[in-house]
């Protein structure tokens, strides 16, 4: 009788804890994945300002660039501080790589003074890139 | 003997605690479900830049010319006092008079060009209520032009 409950117990434990482990690995990837999809090229330091009436984004063009501007106006691209020559170096390399036509999505704090963007903005110009875009949060508030 | 000690063996190695490993994995699944950031949708507003080197646009009369400049020096960029008021071709306006005037026009003509001269000191968010309230009333011909009359004042960012 001990003996059947002793038998019993082995059965209990016999739920595949290496299986498990794979779970549990298989979450934390997924996860680290997902994740850091888009948080290299946006700088979490900008506080975007709300647009409830632009048009949804659906698809992005993987070529465009994206410009950060802090309140304070320092540049950043994907996830480095950029002066204005290094912009500009950027955008030329992006330029000569893939075409005229690529979009610039300009994310801006919604308190930088217009100043700060109109140096980039210069730069773009003068690389001769002419499609920007302010990017917004379609958030009614 | 030898028998009866691999089975105790067995029973040692099976008893890896189970009820732990599940909580590590709720754990998990609680830490990432957490700091996970909600979903905002975003949009994008575009507008053209005037080509390099090129002269400012020549005024004819169908011109439509939206400024956006910083009117209250001694209130903060984003004050909702200083971000509602504008000019359209040169009459002082609040926001809603704004569109009331854009959206007869852009009823009369969709493609009416409108030229955004920004200001140097004004904040980004009254450019983007601007380019949102022109897509709003649907006009798509948007020229943001940047105001060279005005000076840059950095020090009006800080208040």
């Amino acid at each position: 009788m001990s003996r059947k409950r002793k038998q019993r117990d082995d059965e209990d434990a016999d739920v595949p804890i290496s299986a498990m482990i794979d779970v549990v690995f298989l979450l934390i990837i997924f996860f680290v994945v997902t994740a850091s999809m888009d948080k290299e090229i946006q700088d979490e330091n900008v506080h975007l300002t709300n647009a409830p009436h632009g048009k949804p984004v659906k698809t992005k063009d993987p070529r465009s660039v994206t410009i950060n501007i802090r309140a304070d106006g320092t540049c950043t691209i994907s996830g480095s501080k950029s002066d204005m020559h290094t912009i500009e170096n950027v955008l030329k390399n992006a330029a000569h790589e893939s075409g005229v036509d690529i979009p610039i999505i300009i994310r801006a704090d919604k308190a930088v003074l217009h100043g700060h963007i109109k140096k980039v903005m210069e730069a773009i110009t003068a690389t001769s890139l002419y499609r920007v875009k302010f990017q917004a949060l379609k958030d009614d508030r | 003997m030898a028998k009866k000690q691999r089975k105790r063996m067995q029973v040692e190695e099976a008893e890896v605690p189970l009820s732990s490993m599940i909580d590590v994995v709720f754990l998990l699944l609680i830490y990432f479900i957490v700091t996970q950031k909600p979903i905002v949708e975003e949009t994008l507003l575009s507008c053209d830049l005037p080509s390099p080197g090129g002269k400012p646009p020549k005024e004819k009369p169908t011109l439509l010319t939206l400024e956006v400049i910083r009117m209250h020096r001694n209130l903060a960029p984003t004050d909702p006092k200083e971000l509602n008021t504008f000019y359209l071709n040169q009459i002082k306006m609040t926001y809603d008079q704004v569109k009331q005037q854009l959206q007869a026009i852009a009823a009369s003509d969709p493609k009416q060009t409108v030229i955004i001269n920004c200001g140097p000191n004004a904040a980004h968010q009254k450019l983007v209520k601007a380019l949102d309230l022109c897509a709003e009333v649907g006009l798509k011909n948007l020229n943001v032009v940047n105001d060279e009359s005005l000076p840059f004042d950095p020090s009006l960012g800080k208040r």
